[in-house]
This record gives C-alpha cells, sequence and structure tokens, in this order.
C-alpha cells in the first residue's frame, strides 16, 4: 500500500536532474573534467579564509580556466530556481493547477518546498587512498542571481557586502569555508556521487551558474579540486495536489 | 568575453560561447525589481570587456559569413576580379580587428564591412 499524502493520493517522489556544463557550455564528465587549484598553499591562511573583499571571489588571471583558475563557474544549463515563480497557468487541465479566473505557479515539482541537491564526482589531490584528510581542500560555492542588487552577493542594496556571499545553497560562514577531504587516482578511477548540499529551501532564483571557489590549503598534488561530473537535483512530489491529474 | 559589476567579474564567456548575444540583452543585467516587478533600481556598474580572442572569433566568423573556406580556396584558385574584391574584404575586416583599442563587436561597424 502506498503512501498518502494529505490529499489522499498516492505520494511519489520524483527528480528533474538539471546538468551541469563547463564554462564552453559541455557536459561535464569523465573525459571532460573540470580542475580547479588552490589558492593558498598555506593550510592555515586556507582554513581560516572566508570571503571579505571583492578579490576573493574571482582569480583575476585565470578565472573559468581549468588546470589553471582558482575560481570556476559550472553552469546550471537549465531551471535555475529553487522554485515555481515565473510562470503561471490559467487551465485546469493534465495536472495544470490554475483556472482562467485564478491564475497557479503550482507545480509538483515545488511540493516539497524548494527542495535541492548538489551532487559531484569529485576528485581531491592526486594519488589512491591517501587516508582521510591527507588530501583537501578548503572550498564554497557561490551561485549568481540575476536581477538582484548584486549577482554574488545577497546586500540587499545597490553596494555590496562583500562579506555576504550569495553561497549555495544557503547563506552561512560555514558555507563560506568547507573542508573536503578525497583522493583522485589515475585518469579519476575511483568515482562516487557526493552529496555536497541537500536542502528543502534553497533561496535562488534566476540563477545561471555555480561559482567553485578552491581557497586551498596545500600543494596542488594534495588540495586541487576536480570535478569529474555533477548535477543540480530539484526534488519534487506527486499527489499532493488534490487536483485531477496532480 | 567579461561582464563585470562593480568591476567584479559575474560572468565569463570563451570566444565564441556567448550566452548574450547583444548588447541590449547585457543592458538588461541593470534592473533590479521588486516581488511585485516594480523596477526599483538600475545599475551603473554593468560593464563589459572584450578579448583579443573573442574579437579574432567575430571577425572569423563576419569574414565566413560571405566567403566559407571552400569558397576561398576556389576564388584563391580562381584569381581575378573575385580574389581582389575578397583581399579588400578581409583587408578591411582585419583592419577593423587589430584596432586598438579593440572595437565593440556589437556597435555595428562590423556588419558595416561588407565585399
Amino acid at each position: 500500500m502506498g503512501i498518502l499524502t494529505s490529499a489522499a493520493k498516492n505520494k511519489r517522489d520524483f527528480t528533474l536532474q538539471v546538468p551541469l556544463l563547463t564554462a564552453s557550455n559541455e557536459p561535464i564528465g569523465w573525459n571532460n573534467r573540470i580542475t580547479i587549484m588552490p589558492r593558498y598553499t598555506d593550510s592555515s591562511t586556507a582554513h581560516s579564509k572566508t570571503f571579505t573583499a571583492a578579490g576573493d571571489y574571482t582569480d583575476p588571471s585565470n578565472h573559468s580556466v581549468s588546470g589553471s583558475g582558482w575560481s570556476y563557474d559550472v553552469k546550471v544549463d537549465w531551471n535555475s530556481s529553487g522554485s515555481g515563480w515565473y510562470n503561471y497557468t490559467y487551465d485546469t487541465n493534465s495536472g495544470r493547477r490554475g483556472s482562467s479566473s485564478s491564475p497557479s505557479n503550482g507545480t509538483s515539482l515545488f511540493d516539497y518546498g524548494s527542495f535541492v541537491s548538489l551532487y559531484l564526482d569529485l576528485g581531491i589531490g592526486d594519488g589512491p587512498h591517501p587516508g582521510v584528510g591527507t588530501n583537501y581542500c578548503h572550498m564554497s560555492v557561490l551561485y549568481n542571481q540575476a536581477g538582484a542588487y548584486n549577482a554574488l552577493q545577497y546586500t540587499a542594496s545597490p553596494t555590496p557586502n562583500y562579506t555576504q556571499a550569495r553561497t549555495f545553497p544557503d547563506h552561512s560562514s560555514g558555507a563560506q569555508n568547507i573542508k573536503l577531504s578525497g583522493q583522485h587516482y589515475g585518469a579519476h578511477q575511483y568515482r562516487q556521487y557526493f552529496c555536497l548540499a541537500d536542502v528543502q529551501s534553497w533561496g535562488g532564483a534566476a540563477t545561471s551558474y555555480l561559482r567553485f571557489i578552491n581557497h586551498g590549503g596545500g600543494a596542488s598534488s594534495k588540495s586541487k579540486l576536480t570535478i569529474a561530473g555533477g548535477a543540480l537535483l530539484i526534488h519534487g512530489m506527486g499527489g499532493a495536489s488534490s487536483g485531477a491529474d496532480n | 568575453m567579461l561582464i563585470k559589476e562593480n568591476g567584479l567579474i559575474i560572468y565569463k564567456f570563451p570566444a565564441g560561447k556567448y550566452n548574450f548575444t547583444n548588447q541590449e540583452e547585457v543592458d538588461a543585467l541593470k534592473n533590479v525589481y521588486d516581488d511585485d516587478l516594480e523596477l526599483v533600481y538600475t545599475k551603473d556598474n554593468i560593464t563589459i570587456e572584450w578579448d583579443i580572442a573573442d574579437i579574432n572569433w567575430f571577425a572569423g566568423q563576419h569574414i565566413e559569413k560571405y566567403y566559407p573556406l571552400w569558397k576561398q580556396s576556389n576564388i584563391t584558385r580562381e584569381g581575378g576580379d573575385n580574389l581582389t574584391t575578397m583581399n579588400t574584404f578581409i583587408d578591411a575586416v582585419r583592419t577593423w580587428s587589430n584596432q586598438d583599442p579593440l572595437p565593440d563587436p556589437w556597435d555595428g561597424t562590423l556588419e558595416e564591412i561588407t565585399p
């Protein structure tokens, strides 16, 4: 017997998987890996690094240059808002939730809220089985928001406060400096999907990229960050609407 | 191509891989709306910077619009007035692309150059 929602219909989980692309609009994958170099090779500096100035947001010389820069924009190809926001329907057929007199922007995709996850296939440093914490980096993920006062800061005024980095998915000091450890064996032979973030209330909208910042921690052999795959997942739930087809 | 906000890179595109195709699309980034879609602020800090690789890409596209590579080969082989016309056109495009400071590929000056 299935689990029923409050609308007394069978609950159906589903996920929309949004592809992540390189700066050249190509799918990120095993043969199309991105390598983000450590900004700081000094561990204590990387350990405490947060966003305080404009210079913390972009490698001035090699932004989005794999293998050279410490910042890289991973493009979010489509569905870049955490909630149903822009489109309304005025129709009730085939699961559409509006009516001619009452338009609706509701969809099953957002019946969990703005539930998103970021799954990545990551490598860190070089070498297999280095032991937990041997190869590591301090990193952060930002998201841009077109139409906001500031694309990469959540400051609600024209003058950006550079300490208010628009970190993905939530804005917190912890998200400004995430320590990750891992390995990177040969041509990325050891692989897995890793969940970097998983939240039910992403506030993002009009996002076209995720900016990865590698604060570093050690030499590139220890702290370079390799992204060999990934997807932004939008989690939906069918059955929550009382509509005939939802 | 770099698009900056307050001098900070907010978009970077390799040559020919642009998600913005004209000035109007970039200018739209300047508008800040509230939740009721009322315009509450217009930014004056959005700027575009082109790189020589961008300019060369636009120049190459413009040349191949009129003279794809197969056509260039045929005209070069045949010679005559067509070759003179093509050379004059390509030289004009190269003069455009070699300007210092770099030209604006969206201001229409490149499109004014025709065979």
